[in-house]
């Protein structure tokens, strides 16, 4: 063989390696080998005058709610903060979470804090998005006991007393049920989707018999494990349908559908997942609307810069760009939906919970008022994205 | 996630896992070899005292030497098979119209190197002809040849002592017809010499396997014997129109249903290619010749011809090593992405496998083999990857080029590369 066929054909061979070794690296890790990558503290600082103009700007031609930095509750304050980041307003929606109160006790104290939080919110305009988790003080309550409507005069004596404190239909928001019923660490035993809708019905039943022109809703995760025995790893984009055929008609008014994008910490074994096609399906969300037979989806989901783990060395980074990706990427999925005649909102998930269990850092700042923070230029230009395209977003982020 | 990662990694693990099955299952199969051999040697020396034939088998060897300018070995090659074990024996040497001094070499050794040795001027036969390639030479001593048993040997080999004694033992069994020695490389401390030394020394294993399955199909050039009778008479000379005749002749030994043994007691040193240019050429000519007999004998794969075709030849042995080109074709592709998946995922199932089942080929070499114990080859452990690695390019570099060679219709050149000579083991 002559030495040019020698070079050419090892050309070839080089050249399929090379695409071999980018393939695996940029799917398992999603950066190519051909991207040059700065160092991760410097990610974050861009060189001068390379803010972008959104930075500077405003998110939207509506103007902030006035004097929302000096409301008592934190949520308030907290969404204050990103209307100052925004130089506008951001949402009138934000997530709030209670407990299902165990007995009328509970159910009178709980309800007069909530009661006093509604007003507040509705005296600015704010409407709250409340998730209703199905705990006491982080112990989980059996589906079973709400659905046999074991806790019905605790939960007929939150909404009563909602009632009595002065709350009205419009102060009441959305209420979610025993969010992400479909993932494991409710810690269901004997489990059945049918249990989940039972336990809505009886929830959302209780609440709208007092309070009929509240809305309830379902989030939902779009992927599905086994409650028992169960590895994060086997979740499954399946069918939802099971988990909703039985909810009532004109109880739930929305569905939400939950999912986030993922990257493996080094030598899991595991694949990043970053298309909003696979982890925020709206196809699965669409089908479940379509049984409980209506027309409004929302998004639960995020983006996170840093997921901590016990080695230090392991720490997931995602630079503000691949956030921003991930962001076009939900909004892409949302119109899809969108175009399908659904109206579509997304439920922000932007808290920092690097202290918290999950070690993860959901949130665009340390500091608002860091002009060169790149992830807050990432949340500023969703949010003008967001306002330009006419689809509403609230924020979820409890971290006060 | 990326389609185009999901279809190469699902190729890739099917490769992998196809590979490492056949490995493993050679690797088991391997080990009964010696109990065969042992089994078919008793049935052998049994039928014979049942026949009454109690005289010890002695049949006369007639062994070819084709020389094309290979003045630097030639007298190695002829001294070890003139002064072993066997006696009833007559080198053939056909210089194929060399053009350095083998011819004079020769004649020379004949004049003065025999002294001591009053039949061996009898027992060598020279002849010089023009230049016609390999096959032409071996015909062209076939037909001047005595003996009941062909042997072939190539100018550049060396025999150890006993060979021909242990080789012609095999023909006493009647049902064999061919039978192919162990070659191993002549000791080279280059990168191309080590490459090729790891290369046989795992080609052993796959030769037991084959012949516990009596699928053996490749009788080197370097050292095979033949019965003439059954073989040249029968089906012919070698094919001169074919590069690798020795390939060829033997997939036409399979093909009409004759037996083969695998030698492994019969020792032959070879010398191997010097530098990577030589290997990429050699490794050129075998594959284009194995393409071509393919092409030429597609009836055998998947034959139904169970009495004339060996099962596991038909059905197992072809078609792996038709997918094991396949495999090669997307080598690059999946070694690669194996490797860097494991790295990336921490999951190294797959390397894990591969490599303890080459460091279990290590330690067979190193405390089974068959001469003698070589401990030092467990050295060599830590090279094989690179050097394994080196020989996936090579190979693919041949493929490739065989391919083009094949979609083109082209034919291959003779190949000469510079001898240094054997250096035993």
């Amino acid at each position: 063989m002559k030495n040019t066929g020698i070079a050419f054909y090892s050309l070839i061979f080089l050249g399929l390696s090379l695409f071999a070794f980018n393939l695996v690296f940029t799917s398992m890790t999603d950066r190519s080998i051909f991207q040059i990558h700065l160092p991760k503290e410097l990610v974050n600082k861009p060189a001068d005058g390379q803010i972008p103009q959104s930075q500077a700007g405003r998110c939207s031609d509506t103007g902030s709610i006035d004097r929302l930095g000096e409301a008592s509750d934190p949520a308030l304050r907290r969404l204050a903060e990103y209307q100052n980041v925004c130089n506008s307003l951001v949402t009138k929606t934000v997530t709030i979470s209670v407990e299902v109160p165990l007995d009328k006790a509970m159910a009178e104290e709980s309800a007069h804090r909530m009661a006093d939080r509604l007003k507040e919110f509705s005296s600015f305009g704010v409407s709250p998005l409340v998730m209703v988790e199905p705990t006491k003080n982080g112990t989980f309550i059996g589906f079973n006991a709400i659905q046999a409507g074991n806790l019905d005069p605790a939960v007929r004596k939150f909404f009563s007393t909602l009632k009595s404190d002065g709350v009205t239909d419009p102060m009441m928001g959305t209420w979610v049920p025993f969010p992400e019923a479909n993932l494991p660490y409710w810690n269901h035993v004997n489990f059945v989707p049918g249990d989940f809708s039972a336990a809505v019905n009886e929830y959302l039943g209780v609440m709208k018999s007092q309070f009929p022109g509240a809305n309830g809703s379902i989030l939902l995760n779009s992927a599905t494990y086994e409650h028992e025995n169960f590895e994060w790893t086997d979740g499954e984009y399946v069918s939802l349908v099971a988990y909703v055929s039985g909810i009532k008609p004109g109880l739930v008014d929305s569905f939400g559908i939950e999912g986030f994008p993922w990257m493996p910490p080094a030598q899991s074994g595991r694949f990043g997942v970053f298309d909003a096609r696979e982890y925020l399906n709206s196809r699965l969300a669409i089908e479940a609307a379509d049984k409980i037979g209506v027309r409004s989806l929302w998004f639960n989901t995020g983006t996170y810069s840093r997921k901590y783990t016990l080695d230090k060395g392991k720490t997931v980074f995602i630079d503000p760009g691949k956030r921003k990706d991930v962001l076009n990427g939900i909004i892409s999925e949302l119109e899809t939906a969108e175009k399908k005649g659904y109206s579509v909102s997304i439920n922000l998930l932007a808290e920092d919970r690097s202290n918290l269990a999950e070690a993860t850092d959901w949130s665009y700042w340390s500091d608002p008022n860091d002009l060169s923070d790149m992830n807050r230029a990432v949340f500023v230009d969703f949010s003008v994205k967001m306002n330009e395209l006419g689809i509403p977003f609230s924020l979820n982020d409890e971290s006060w | 996630m990326n389609e185009y990662f999901i279809f190469f990694r699902n190729a890739a693990f099917f490769f992998a896992t196809a590979m490492l099955v056949k490995y493993y299952v050679f690797l088991i199969i391997a080990a009964f070899y010696p109990l065969q051999e042992q089994s078919r040697r008793l049935h052998v020396r049994r039928l014979r005292r049942k026949i009454g034939r109690f005289e010890p088998y002695h049949p006369k060897v007639s062994v070819i030497i084709p020389a094309w300018n290979e003045e630097v070995g030639i007298l190695k090659t002829v001294s070890s098979i003139l002064w072993g074990t066997y006696e009833k024996f007559e080198i053939i040497i056909v210089n194929d119209g060399s053009t350095d001094d083998s011819d004079k070499v020769v004649h020379e050794f004949r004049e003065n190197g025999l002294k001591d040795d009053l039949f061996a001027e009898d027992k060598i036969h020279y002849f010089f002809k023009e230049n016609g390639g390999k096959g032409k030479a071996l015909n062209y001593g076939i037909e001047r040849a005595t003996g009941e048993i062909i042997v072939t040997v190539d100018a550049d080999s060396v025999l150890e002592r006993d060979a021909l004694t242990r080789l012609v033992s095999y023909f006493e069994d009647d049902r064999i017809d061919a039978a192919v020695g162990n070659v191993r490389i002549s000791k080279s401390w280059s990168f191309v010499g080590l490459a090729q030394l790891l290369e046989y020394l795992f080609g052993f294993y796959f030769k037991r396997a084959h012949a516990v399955l009596g699928a053996e199909y490749i009788f080197g050039g370097a050292c095979a014997a033949f019965r003439k009778k059954a073989v040249f008479d029968e089906l012919g000379l070698f094919d001169t129109e074919n590069k690798t005749e020795d390939i060829e002749m033997s997939m036409r030994i399979r093909f009409n249903g004759l037996h083969s043994a695998y030698a492994e007691d019969v020792i032959c040193y070879t010398e191997g290619a010097s530098t990577v240019h030589g290997l990429v050429s050699q490794r050129l000519r075998w594959k284009k010749g194995r393409m071509d007999t393919f092409l030429k004998y597609r009836s055998i794969f998947f034959s139904a011809d169970w009495r004339r075709h060996n099962v596991f030849l038909s059905w197992f042995i072809l078609p792996f090593s038709l997918l094991a080109e396949v495999q090669l074709f997307f080598e690059p592709i999946s070694i690669t992405f194996l490797a860097t998946y494991s790295f990336v995922s921490g999951d190294y199932l797959s390397i894990t496998l591969g490599a303890l089942f080459v460091f279990v080929i290590y330690v067979v070499n190193a405390f089974f083999s068959h001469s003698k114990k070589s401990f030092w080859v467990l050295f060599l452990f830590p090279f094989t990857w690179p050097v394994f690695y080196f020989l996936v390019w090579v190979e693919y570099l041949a493929l490739l080029k065989s391919l083009k060679m094949l979609l083109r219709g082209d034919d291959i050149e003779w190949q000469k590369w510079k001898r240094k000579g054997v250096v035993l083991n």
